[in-house]
């Protein structure tokens, strides 16, 4: 009686493990995922992505080009201020890595929230050389 | 005597005062300024398997104390010297001859690892180098020189540096043309001097830098032993056949025999002594396009086998479309030739046949 007593008890943690498993996929943060960026003929491959919010991404960042490239993430605003250097320089915050040439760096960053983000190079010419991609977070 | 020397004193002065070109090539920009390029006059002449490459290097603007300028070269040159003092001026003479009213004024007016480098040389206020390596490699140098290359030089660079590793790197070192009593604008004209196969004109480096839709503008004049075939062909060339890639924004201005009097003006301008007195063929073309739509190089063919390359002038593109077209040709033939033959068996069958049946 005893033994059945416990092997109930042993199935019912099981299960409320389980349930909380199965809460923990539904609405908690999802489990870091790799994305390999490649920089060609200074643009982005690919130009755009689509994220889930609360993702934490590894981000692979390819520089396959002789010259150093820069990968920002950021709204269009956040953008434009790196670009008219009010963000600071280098860009080294979160989000924000320096790629030297023919070079790799991997970058960890957590999408909070749901929006339309960019991800863009400031080396002085590059993002109005068209060196941006869109980053939309779902 | 005397009258005549100062009449040649002031055609010199003339020559030099008038259409100054604004040459160069792509830029190497320094980190604390951009180079304004302005026209680009060049004149690629070629003679006993030589190509005399003459360009000048004049820069507006620039801010930072460090600029300069690369060239792609078809081959390793012999030499690279300071051009003659007006050769550029003369040849723009002679296709843009002055209003009387503009002589007037004119003559009273004042004047990874690193690439290889194979060949240093100072002429005035530019530092030039021939460098030989990929477009990494080249890169590098003018990184570990201290020149920002601009976002579109990875592709620029790569375009040349799949035919041929060699580019020419012109600095120009603005505390020594101030210490040369050199001002900003002036130009300085450099000959390079390589043995290859046929002339070339580098077009698309004109266009490094710059935006898709600001216009690029270049005078080149050719001097050659016959009539050149070129790829693409200019508006204006006549000589060309459907096939063969077109682009608007070249034309062919300028055709026809070199006056003697002209290479004689040439012949007497420094380092242009080995120019033949006579039977030169001048080609003159003026380029006006957008640097977006300037994404080919001048090919020549001067040997008079009207046969201008397709990888020279970096149109490989429209190299494979020509092949397929060709053999689409060869193999509509092959079928032609096929039924045609399946048709012959047929009707020598039927004519066996009859011939039997009536037999």
């Amino acid at each position: 009686m005893r033994v059945a007593s416990a092997s109930r008890t042993r199935v019912a943690a099981v299960l409320l493990a389980s349930a909380f498993a199965f809460a923990g996929c539904s609405t908690g943060p999802a489990g870091p995922k790799t994305i390999e960026v490649r920089m060609h003929y200074s643009k982005y491959l690919p130009s755009s992505l689509e994220v889930a919010a609360g993702t934490t991404v590894d981000f692979v960042i390819v520089n396959q080009d002789p010259i150093a490239h820069e990968f920002v993430i950021g709204t269009e605003a956040e953008q434009l201020a790196h670009e008219n250097g009010k963000a600071g320089d280098p860009h080294t915050g979160p989000g924000e890595a320096s790629i030297p040439a023919q070079g790799t760096v991997r970058l960890s960053y957590t999408f909070a929230r749901a929006g339309s983000l960019l991800y863009a190079c400031h080396v002085p010419g590059h993002y109005n050389y068209g060196m941006k991609g869109s980053l939309n977070v779902i | 005597m005397r009258r005549r020397l100062l009449t040649l004193f002031a055609l010199t002065l003339a020559l030099m005062t008038l259409a100054g070109p604004a040459l160069a090539c792509g830029g190497l920009l320094s980190p604390n300024g951009s180079v304004n390029l302005l026209r680009t006059t060049t004149l690629a002449a070629y003679h006993d398997g030589i190509e005399h490459y003459i360009t000048s290097f004049r820069f507006v603007g620039g801010g930072g104390a460090k600029f300069g300028s690369i060239v792609p070269l078809p081959g390793v040159p012999t030499d690279v010297v300071k051009a003659g003092d007006w050769t550029l001026q003369r040849l723009i003479r002679e296709v843009r001859p002055p209003a009387p009213e503009a002589r007037v004024f004119a003559a009273t007016a004042d004047s990874v690892a690193g690439a290889k480098e194979l060949l240093n040389v100072s002429i005035d206020a530019l530092d030039i180098t021939v460098l030989e390596g990929g477009a990494a490699e080249v890169a590098k140098w003018a990184t570990d020189k201290g020149f920002l290359l601009s976002p579109d030089a990875p592709e620029v660079l790569d375009f040349y540096a799949s035919r041929s590793p060699i580019f020419l790197a012109a600095r120009f070192d603005s505390k020594r043309a101030a210490d040369q009593g050199l001002a900003e604008g002036d130009g300085t004209p450099i000959h390079v001097i390589m043995p290859t196969p046929n002339p070339w004109v580098p077009l698309r480096i004109l266009g490094l830098g710059k935006q898709a839709t600001e216009p690029i503008q270049a005078d080149v004049f050719l001097l050659t032993d016959r009539r050149p075939a070129m790829l693409p062909a200019a508006i204006g060339d006549t000589r060309v056949g459907e096939l063969i890639p077109r682009t608007s924004g070249m034309r062919l201005s300028r055709s026809e025999w070199a006056s003697e009097q002209l290479l004689a003006d040439l012949r007497s301008d420094k380092g242009m002594e080995w120019l033949p007195a006579k039977n030169m063929w001048l080609t003159f073309l003026e380029i006006d396009t957008p640097a977006g739509v300037l994404g080919y190089d001048l090919a020549i063919d001067a040997s008079g086998a009207d046969q201008p390359s397709y990888v020279a002038a970096g149109l490989t593109d429209a190299l494979a479309r020509v092949r397929e077209i060709v053999s689409g040709e060869a193999v509509s033939w092959v079928a032609m030739m096929a039924l045609g033959a399946v048709a012959g068996a047929i009707a020598g069958y039927v004519i066996r046949r009859r011939v039997a049946t009536t037999g």
